[in-house]
């Protein structure tokens, strides 16, 4: 322990400081406000949640909390729901062919940009990123001038498009995260041993990628599927996506089959993240690559 | 296997290597800089309802700056995402304390607490907020209970219900850059500091906080920008009417189908939320070099 009186002199730094015998009552303090707002914080992130799961069950015909009985009859309402079905056919359409093209923009470019060098490659690598600084509202609005200018109808592939712009950078970070990590002289040795590129590609590249693209197209497709912003704007008419049409209905009269669409959801995103932890590792999730 | 072909274009696209670039590049260029070229061009033109009808106007500008309601608007939808932003972040800093300090199960659990929301879509957490705020909701069965009101009272549609709602959705975009810049911190200064006589409190004050500068600015600044044009949470928690921003711009293309206010509405909110992250960047990177001049 510092004592006051001592020898050594005390630096302009140390002056700077309130003096050293640090009150317990503060740090007590401190720790139980800290622990307190951590409790919120979870809460807050956990308890909706867990909300939605409950309410889905509940027997009355209009949404409220704590519920009075248990029920499957809002999952049977939803799977005969003509609409809901439709959207979520839609939506998973969507989100499957905006997978497939952010794949094959987005794979050649991850391993160009991390293996070779070249002018203007911090620009491009930057540029290629802009979708995730865009408010989806500006990309949706956007689009709809764009493609109301050019002369297009809204359709399917309208969307689908729409949907890459806003997929295409997650893809391409993940899987140039998980390229960072590839033995670049396994691809020399075996270009030494005389494998053309295109093997070294797919026999030694292409594997190694996998997971970082398993993971990048999962959340991708999540992204895609939970999307409102773009879609809004993009959806032609009598058409709709699964967000699209929980919006109309959470939006003037709270339907009670919502709550057990959410449920579904959850369910299935809960599934994603469970593999994807077991395909890329925690570490990959929290820094964000 | 013959891929003579394709060892060609391999040999090619290795010489020059742009040219794995292209598809990305093109369709980058084609679908997003245009139609913000266009969406900018369309404030400048004369539009009526969807279509051009004219030249060159300053009009639509003209008449959004001299609107009183206009200048509301924005400054509103600010106060609301800075709001959302210091709320994140008094709720995500200690989560991201606790993260770092958590191993094994405890660690997987608060992960997937985060990460969780993080990829639930955004209507349905909004969704779980109308039943715990609405009438008939978690908050109004409480308050009847406890006989503190006589008949429901409405919750949603004000800011209050929007802050909450926005907040909730952002938390886990600022815990997760937070939670790398705290794992980042070495032990040992913190360690160093509790040996030198310094408490708990001013252990992270002095040493935990400066050193986590860089993570707060990039809480910040992601919250900021998203929660400034957020739309979905802020629409089904305050209601068509509410003042912002996003369902001003929402309202113009689709209800009132005004495309040249909505364009001019939304590059206005696409460049005020880049102004605003630019300066971010300069006051956090001064401050962070003050933080380093004072350790």
């Amino acid at each position: 322990m510092v004592q006051s009186d001592t020898v050594i002199a005390p630096t302009i730094n140390e002056r700077r400081l309130p003096p050293a015998s640090d009150s317990r009552v503060v740090d007590a303090a401190w720790r139980v406000s800290l622990g307190l707002l951590c409790v919120i914080g979870l809460l807050a992130l956990v308890v909706p949640t867990v909300i939605i799961i409950v309410t889905s069950f509940d027997t009355r015909d209009f949404i409220s909390f704590p519920p009075e009985g248990f029920t499957l009859d809002r999952f049977v309402d939803l799977v005969e729901d003509r609409a809901i079905i439709d959207a979520a056919i839609s939506s998973l359409g969507i989100g499957v062919a905006a997978v497939a093209i952010d794949l094959l923009l987005a794979v050649p470019a991850a391993i160009t940009l991390v293996r070779r060098d070249f002018p203007g490659k911090s620009f491009i690598l930057g540029f290629l990123q802009i979708p995730i600084m865009l408010p989806g509202i500006v990309i949706g609005i956007a689009l709809l001038i764009f493609f109301s200018t050019a002369g297009f109808d809204l359709s399917f592939t309208v969307l689908v498009l729409g949907h890459v712009i806003i997929t295409f950078p997650f893809v391409l970070r993940i899987t140039m995260a998980r390229m960072e990590r590839a033995d670049l002289s396994v691809e020399e040795a075996a270009r030494n041993l005389g494998a053309s590129r295109w093997s070294v590609f797919s026999d030694i590249q292409l594997p190694f990628l996998l997971p970082g693209i398993s993971a990048g197209s999962a959340f991708a497709f999540l992204t895609s599927f939970d999307n409102l912003t773009v879609s809004l704007f993009l959806t032609p008419v009598g058409e709709q996506t699964l967000p699209v049409n929980m919006f109309f209905r959470m939006r003037f009269d709270l339907d009670p089959v919502v709550s057990a669409v959410a449920t579904v959801q959850v369910l299935i995103t809960l599934v994603v993240i469970v593999v994807g932890v077991k395909l890329i590792g925690e570490d990959a999730i929290v820094r964000g690559d | 296997m013959n891929n003579r072909p394709l060892a060609r274009l391999g040999r090619f696209t290795h010489n020059y290597a742009p040219v794995s670039l292209l598809p990305a590049m093109i369709f980058m260029i084609v679908l997003m800089v245009l139609p913000l070229i266009l969406l900018f061009s369309y404030g400048f033109l004369e539009v009526d309802g969807n279509d051009v009808a004219g030249g060159f106007t300053f009009d639509t500008y003209a008449a959004l700056f001299t609107n009183g309601y206009f200048w509301t608007l924005f400054s509103r939808t600010f106060f609301i995402a800075v709001s959302v932003t210091i709320f994140s972040l008094v709720l995500g800093y200690p989560i991201a304390w606790l993260f770092t300090r958590c191993r094994g199960w405890k660690r997987t659990t608060l992960l997937l607490i985060v990460a969780t929301p993080l990829l639930t879509s955004a209507l349905v957490r909004t969704f779980a907020w109308i039943v715990i705020l609405g009438k008939q909701g978690v908050v109004n069965g409480g308050l009847l209970a406890l006989g503190l009101v006589d008949a429901p009272v409405s919750l949603l549609f004000n800011s209050t219900a929007v802050v909450i709602g926005i907040t909730q959705v952002m938390l886990p975009f600022m815990v997760i850059p937070l939670i790398s810049a705290i794992q980042d911190v070495p032990d040992d200064t913190q360690d160093a500091a509790r040996n030198l006589g310094s408490g708990f409190f001013r252990t992270f004050w002095t040493v935990m906080v400066p050193q986590t500068v860089p993570g707060i600015a990039a809480g910040i600044t992601l919250v900021f920008a998203l929660s400034y044009s957020e739309f979905t949470v802020a629409v089904l928690l305050g209601g068509g009417s509410f003042n912002f921003a996003s369902i001003y711009i929402y309202e113009a293309m689709t209800t009132l189908l005004d495309w040249g206010r909505g364009a001019a509405a939304a590059s206005i909110l696409l460049l005020s939320s880049l102004i605003t992250i630019t300066l971010l960047n300069i006051g956090t990177r001064r401050l962070t070099r003050w933080s380093r001049a004072t350790q």
